[in-house]
């Protein structure tokens, strides 16, 4: 027997590009999701996204296409802080090739999960800018980020004294 | 533009959750636009505990700075340490959070898990009045540790009448999590005494039980009064109840279990034992443990026994005709750790068919040398198992086999079609399940045009007992195409969190 049909929707990002996916693997995010859900009639006309462009889109659907049927994280399973923060290296191997992309792109990605919200991959994209970070010095986190340092001297020795103080061994 | 305006401010705050303390530090160090973000990080968490001169160093600062007070979400009391600390000034933290300052300052904090981990010392009265005068400043408590200093005899019980004191001074009404550890039979008179003169409210939240009861100088005769009264103070609500205590001697058996009767919301239920024991002793505990789990079908969902070698026999007893309560308990995530004895003394394997209707994790682990399933008892619990139309029903399974045949890995794909999570543990690499001598290239060679389409998995983590990952990543993905994850499974859900008995 025939497998179902699964229902094709159309994007149109901000540089015109569009493309023709499966329901299943657009629903990935949950914005696109509540639209469609609000959207009674089947409509022709693209769904536009005007915050992520073509180059961008086609990564986010790879990542969406290779995660497709897998539970979406919900609100009751969210970890305390202190358990999320043990499994910062906790990329899976796809997910790490996945994301070894120049920080531009990164950043990009970053970007498009937050305003698709697409939990697992906003967390994929945290996690690899935290492993990026670890280890750094502050001069050595702003060169690497293109960061110019916008403290005086003064607000510099009060936050290491700070910082001194919350030392907790 | 500017690398800190490349991502939104509640991007980076959510980058610097998953940094450690001292990068967190760091980034606080590096632009103005993190440091909202990584100050309440940074201090999220105050411990006053006057033998790390730095919790002194956080508390006067704190003391001295109410902005740094208002990041402050946890809080961390180690009472018994205030005074009996005599390698740094032992006075000074006890000075500093005596003052009124130091409150007045934490009064701004914005508690969203204050957690009162206090450890007791019978002869440490100064820090028992300080508690009495900190304790109803707290009115946000969501956990209270109470732990004996040492087991030693001479550290012994806090004073009754003042301890009792503290508990009644508590002012919370969003306590979720409690763990008591008893040091003798007289523990338990003070905590029931204590926990008595508590208000009730303050218990109307509790969500989870710990209770660690240490057999020392043999009962007394209101063991059991006391012990059920402190159970009463949470019973009403409680959904997780974990229990150690040894099951050797015949009168703790009848005394807890006598006290432990019936909690209407029971989901969980974890029982460890801290001896070695014997198959002999589970067919002792069996008899009270399965009346117990019978009371709370309706509402228990995952059971977990950490026993040592006593695990086998009690599956038998859960399982088998010993269990003659005629309706089975409705388990969803059942958990056993040091199962070394499973298949019981006549080599079989218990019967999991009870649970064939509810079962979907299940995790049966034991460390290096102890044996694991063998292809055959695989085949028993499989079929044990088995959902009359829809199969196994398990999508999470941790187990040691004793021999990794492909044979066996046949054997799975084709009886857990639920199955999405596999964690596996192998004594030997084996080219068929006839084998008895580890022969990896064997195994490798017969893994060839072997592929499992159909399966499903989406994790998968294989290791021998010595750690070693014998079977490449690559070639997993090659025989079983859903795979997504290779070596990082989520036990999150069903993991026993137990702080080590000492």
């Amino acid at each position: 027997m025939a497998a179902p049909a699964t229902q094709q929707i159309k994007i149109r990002c901000n540089d015109e590009k569009e493309f023709t996916v499966d329901r299943d693997v657009l629903e990935r995010s949950v914005l696109i999701k509540n639209m469609l859900e609000d959207v009674t009639e089947q409509q022709d006309a693209p769904i536009p996204l005007p915050n992520v462009s073509g180059p961008v889109m086609a990564k986010v659907l790879e990542y969406c296409t290779h995660h497709r049927g897998e539970p979406l994280p919900s609100a009751d399973t969210e970890q305390s802080q202190d358990e999320t923060r043990k499994r910062t290296t906790d990329i899976s191997e796809w997910d790490q090739k996945f994301i070894t992309v120049d920080q531009e792109m990164l950043f990009e990605i970053i970007l498009a999960a937050n305003y698709l919200d697409i939990k697992s991959l906003l967390d994929v994209g945290c996690k690899t800018v935290a492993n990026m970070i670890k280890g750094k010095t502050p001069e050595e986190i702003r060169k690497l980020f293109n960061i110019v340092n916008d403290f005086t001297p003064e607000e510099e020795a009060q936050i290491k004294k700070e910082n001194e103080w919350a030392e907790d061994r | 533009m500017d690398g800190e305006q490349a991502l939104p401010e509640e991007v980076w705050a959510q980058i610097l959750q998953l940094l450690p303390d001292e990068d967190i530090k760091t980034m606080a160090l590096v632009h103005r636009v993190f440091r909202p973000y990584a100050s309440p990080i940074i201090w999220r968490r105050l411990t006053v505990c006057s033998i790390l001169p730095n919790h002194i160093k956080k508390a006067r600062a704190i003391r001295k700075n109410p902005h740094l007070a208002r990041q402050v979400t946890s809080l961390h009391l180690h009472p018994a340490n205030w005074v009996t600390a005599d390698k740094v000034k032992p006075w000074t933290s006890l000075w500093i959070i005596s003052t009124p300052t130091f409150w007045s300052a934490l009064k701004h904090a914005n508690w969203s898990h204050p957690i009162l981990s206090w450890r007791y010392y019978r002869r440490s009265l100064a820090s028992i009045k300080t508690s009495t005068t900190v304790v109803p400043l707290l009115t946000n408590i969501q956990e209270i540790s109470v732990i004996p200093s040492s087991f030693h005899k001479t550290y012994g019980l806090p004073p009754l009448e003042p301890y009792c004191a503290i508990w009644a001074g508590l002012r919370t009404e969003h306590l979720q999590t409690l763990n008591l550890q008893f040091v003798t039979n007289d523990a338990t008179q003070v905590f029931s005494r204590a926990m008595q003169s508590a208000s009730p409210v303050v218990f109307e939240s509790l969500q989870t039980l710990r209770l660690k009861i240490a057999s020392g100088r043999g009962l007394y005769s209101g063991f059991k009064d006391d012990l059920q009264a402190i159970l009463n103070c949470g019973r009403a609500s409680l959904r997780s109840l974990k229990i150690s205590f040894d099951p050797i001697q015949s009168d703790y058996r009848t005394e807890v279990f006598g006290a432990l009767g019936v909690f209407p919301k029971l989901a969980q239920f974890y029982y460890e034992s801290p001896s070695f024991s014997t198959p002999t002793h589970a067919q002792l505990l069996g008899p009270h443990l399965i009346p117990f789990l019978s009371k709370h079908r309706s509402t228990m969902k995952k059971l977990h026994l950490s026993a040592f070698i006593m695990c086998g026999s009690i599956l038998h007893y859960l399982c088998g005709p010993h269990n003659d309560h005629d309706e089975a308990l409705r388990l969803e995530t059942f958990t056993f750790t040091y199962p070394l004895s499973l298949a019981g003394r006549d080599n079989r394997i218990p019967d999991f068919g009870r649970f064939r209707e509810t079962l979907t994790c299940l995790m049966l682990f034991s460390k290096g040398w102890a044996g694991g399933f063998r292809y055959e008892q695989l085949v028993v619990l499989f079929s044990s198992l088995e959902h009359p139309t829809r199969g196994v029903l398990l999508t999470k399974l941790w187990i040691h086999v004793s021999a990794l045949s492909p044979d066996m890995l046949d054997l799975m794909a084709t009886s857990l079609v639920n199955l999405k999570c596999l964690e596996m543990c192998y004594g030997m690499l084996v080219g068929s399940r006839d084998q008895r001598t580890d022969n990896e290239g064997l195994f490798h060679q017969n893994m060839r045009g072997r592929a499992y389409p159909d399966w499903g998995l989406l994790t998968l983590d294989t290791k021998s007992w010595t750690g070693q990952d014998r079977i490449p990543t690559r070639d997993m993905k090659e025989f079983i195409p859903s795979l997504k994850e290779i070596g990082s499974i989520d036990w999150e859900d069903v993991k026993l969190v137990f702080t080590p008995w000492y």
